[in-house]
């Protein structure tokens, strides 16, 4: 992980600072972010999800949340945001999108969506690495109990020995047997 | 399929060695562990035509463990997955969607936040393992191993990297001990062992500890 990360967003964070005090303070008042939420437009942050590493060019500097553009958080766990809500094919989080709320934000005349607050909604537990601006999520509980309360075969996508990729849906219309082992 | 932050470096030789025939996966970062809640390996899943489970997680092949030595009973195991092969879901192995949901269900209720923040963790250690940031790995597998000391695969994926083997077998064995005292397991028995299986198995450990010390056979 780039140790320059810290140091672009710094310098970000003061430019922006310098340019746009009065118009920052005034977007600071009606949102639930604090002042410093420029882009960082550094190779801002990475997230993880089970079986991706999702790099993340963009996104607003916050100590406490992870605010991606709307097409990161599709690439980071499926949720597309709709006008209804995030949405993850018929599980829909209601997002207010008007005005500020806790899971949309404008800046810049752009949207941002607060990944980390709707991991908090969903139950979906995560870590955080400050100094890397590296965000670990788990799997999504209600999409995991569901998948496994119907018996449906999480899906996943690994590399053979060849280093072929493979997809378990790959084999529909075989009978499957996953016996895992290690070299430990 | 090889739950193995080592990757393909490491995994590829072990199944050339074996000249597998089947289709062998290297999962680096457990991603499998974590969508079907794996603990330990070996673990078996079954998953039918349709792409529907079968038989959920369970401990595959393996019959007993008993302070750093395993006794593999595979024939149990295997007969059960052949008569699958043939009968499909006729099979008495092929569980009914009622029997999986109940397993699925009473696991779930096991599961809880520490055990899935646990997950997370785990995977940002092995994200900066691969990066070569020993630090914040070992920062982040302590977490894991913390938040949810019933993975074995934590640890012992964490402990496959002390300087000596002598060292990873010590904490593994001490570790095994320390949960047997406790009344625990290292493996939790299948249903599709052999009932003679754990006799067997405390004979062939009987047999492993009489025989002398196993010599590399000559090249």
């Amino acid at each position: 992980m780039p140790k320059s990360t810290l140091t672009a967003r710094d310098a970000g964070l003061r430019a922006c600072r310098a340019v746009l005090p009065a118009l920052l303070g005034a977007i600071v008042a009606a949102g639930p972010l604090g002042a410093q939420n420029a882009p960082n437009l550094e190779p801002a942050a990475t997230a993880l999800y089970p079986g991706r590493t999702v790099e993340l060019a963009e996104v607003l500097a916050d100590p406490n949340d992870l605010w991606t553009t709307p097409e990161d958080l599709t690439r980071i766990n499926d949720f597309v945001l709709k006008p209804e809500g995030a949405c993850l094919d018929d599980l829909c989080v209601p997002v207010r999108q008007d005005e500020d709320s806790e899971l949309f934000v404008r800046r810049q005349e752009r949207g941002w969506f607060n990944v980390s607050g709707l991991a908090r909604r969903l139950g979906q537990a995560y870590v955080h690495d400050p100094e890397t601006e590296t965000w670990s999520f788990a799997a999504v509980p209600v999409v995991l109990a569901s998948t496994l309360e119907s018996a449906r075969a999480p899906d996943f996508e690994l590399l053979d020995k060849d280093g072929v990729r493979r997809r378990l849906s790959d084999f529909r219309g075989r009978k499957v047997a996953i016996v895992t082992w290690a070299s430990w | 399929m090889a739950q193995d932050t080592g990757g393909l470096e490491v995994v590829r030789p072990i199944y050339e060695k074996a000249g597998v025939t089947f289709t062998a996966l290297v999962d680096p970062q457990h991603t499998v562990s974590s969508l079907y809640r794996l603990v330990n390996v070996p673990m078996g899943i079954w998953i039918d035509e349709q792409g529907n489970i079968v038989r959920p997680p369970e401990v595959a092949y393996v019959a007993k463990m008993a302070l750093g030595s395993v006794a593999v009973d595979g024939e149990a195991y295997t007969a059960a997955l052949r008569d699958w092969v043939a009968k499909g879901a006729e099979s008495e192995f092929a569980l009914t969607p009622e029997e999986i949901r109940q397993r699925v269900t009473t696991a779930r209720h096991d599961a809880d936040t520490f055990v899935e923040r646990a997950d997370a963790a785990f995977r940002l250690g092995a994200h900066f393992k691969a990066a070569g940031d020993e630090a914040r790995a070992n920062r982040y597998w302590d977490l894991a191993q913390e938040l949810n000391p019933d993975s074995w695969n934590y640890h012992r994926q964490d402990w496959s990297f002390l300087p000596t083997m002598a060292e990873t077998m010590q904490r593994f064995t001490s570790k095994v001990r320390e949960v047997s005292e406790g009344g625990g397991v290292y493996y939790a028995p299948n249903e599709l062992s052999n009932p003679d299986a754990e006799e067997n198995a405390r004979r062939a450990l009987e047999r492993a500890a009489a025989a002398p010390e196993r010599q590399e056979p000559p090249r």
